[in-house]
């Protein structure tokens, strides 16, 4: 997965996700949940790749980011298309959720 | 097509600490044995540290789940990370998910946390409610949050987030907090944290996010307001694998189990915070998953012997 930051933000997730959706995954390395949760996300990366970029922000390095998007509860996982947030879901899902949840996403490409 | 890899000797549910330490014991007796995991460590992930689990004076919840983890993929254990949501039985074996079949079951699957069922709470979840303060403590610097609950979870959530928020109100129901010493004592000590005792809550309120929460004390309306609101009210057995089962749960849903972790359906054991044993902690927990794994190799060994009398 792509890890993303302040800096580079505006460049990795807000324009390329004019061309290709980008799914983010705020995280930070005190939550135990979101270390269930990304190994999952880097597998569906295998499978939804070549649609999707996936990326993940750590929120204790980039505060910008994590204030800007009123980040208050972590995982969470944002859709971005065209520069915008789409969809998003909170908390720890199940992998076939969230294949469910990028698969209703893709759709309205 | 129903697609049937292979048999297990036992099939075990959750991945917390009566799940892995079934896991182990399991694997240590020879049995074939496949884990189904989906949060690893279970409620453990939620901890900060720990202080209570005999050899770590004081250890990461991280950290703990780590060596758990370390220790159990050791032994011959295939670790499946997959949600089971059906478990059928069939002339004495066992369907997990349609495609793993099984001659026993350990049902590890923990609980989850109760929510306050008030107004406002399910619309600002991820927007300033959590069931989580490890997660979202630090999220909250500088800010003002509520925790609500008197018992362990909440004080030791409460003592968490005065690490960051600017003020920590604990709103609890009773007139006296229900948890360790050790931790009302700390609470106690602690400038930011302020105890707002026989206090119900009735609602949140707030725009985007939550600003507000609305309680009732003594007979009056009253509010404070609030950034977040961290609720540790207690937790609930994840008991619908069990139900399905037709496994025999009391009146609070928790799993009815005997001394040997046996459940009242045959090859189904049950061990941890799903059971009605009362002590909801790591420790216990893992003895229970021990236990359980020691019945689940009885009872295969006798029903091995049964198949060979026939």
């Amino acid at each position: 997965m792509l890890e993303v930051n302040d800096n580079n933000f505006q460049k990795e997730v807000i324009e390329k996700s004019a061309e290709k959706p980008v799914l983010v995954d705020f995280y930070a390395e005190w939550c135990g949940p979101c270390h269930a949760l990304t190994p999952r996300l880097e597998l569906l990366e295998e499978e939804y790749g070549d649609r999707v970029v996936f990326a993940k922000l750590n929120v204790d390095e980039s505060p910008a980011k994590a204030s800007e998007y009123s980040i208050r509860s972590i995982p969470v996982v944002k859709l971005f298309k065209n520069g915008k947030v789409v969809d998003e879901f909170i908390g720890l899902m199940h992998e076939d959720e969230i294949r469910e949840w990028l698969d209703r996403n893709l759709q309205n490409v | 097509m129903i697609e049937i890899y292979k048999m297990y000797d036992v099939a075990i549910v959750g991945c917390g600490p009566a799940g892995l330490n079934a896991a182990l014991y399991c694997a240590r007796f020879g049995l074939k044995t496949i884990l189904f995991c989906v949060q690893e460590g279970g409620m453990i992930s939620e901890a900060a540290v720990v202080e209570n689990y005999l050899g770590f004076k004081q250890i990461e919840g991280r950290a703990l789940i780590e060596n758990f983890l370390r220790h159990v993929k050791s032994y011959d254990v295939e670790i499946v990370h997959e949600g089971v949501d059906k478990i059928e039985k069939k002339n004495g074996i066992f369907l997990v998910n349609g495609k793993y079949e099984s001659r026993s079951i350990i049902l590890a699957c923990g609980s989850r946390k109760k929510k306050l069922g008030i107004e406002g709470e399910s619309e600002f979840i991820g927007k300033g409610v959590s069931y989580c303060a490890v997660c979202d403590a630090p999220l909250y610097r500088d800010k003002v949050v509520a925790v609500i609950g008197g018992r362990n979870s909440a004080t030791s959530s409460a003592l968490h987030l005065a690490n960051f928020a600017k003020e920590v109100y604990l709103v609890y129901r009773r007139g006296k907090l229900r948890a360790d010493k050790v931790l009302v004592n700390k609470v106690m000590e602690n400038e930011k944290i302020k105890l707002v005792l026989e206090a119900v809550p009735i609602k949140i309120k707030g725009d985007k996010f939550v600003e507000e929460l609305v309680f009732e004390q003594k007979g009056e309306e009253k509010s404070i307001a609030v950034d977040g609101i961290f609720i540790e009210i207690g937790i609930e057995p994840c008991n619908a694998l069990a139900v399905m089962l037709g496994v025999e749960i009391d009146e609070e849903g928790y799993i009815i189990v005997d001394h040997g972790m046996k459940t009242n359906v045959k090859g189904v054991f049950a061990a941890g915070d799903l059971t009605n044993v009362p002590l909801k902690q790591i420790i216990v927990a893992a003895a229970q998953g021990a236990i359980a794994a020691a019945s689940a190799k009885d009872f295969l060994l006798e029903n091995e012997s049964v198949r060979k009398r026939d």
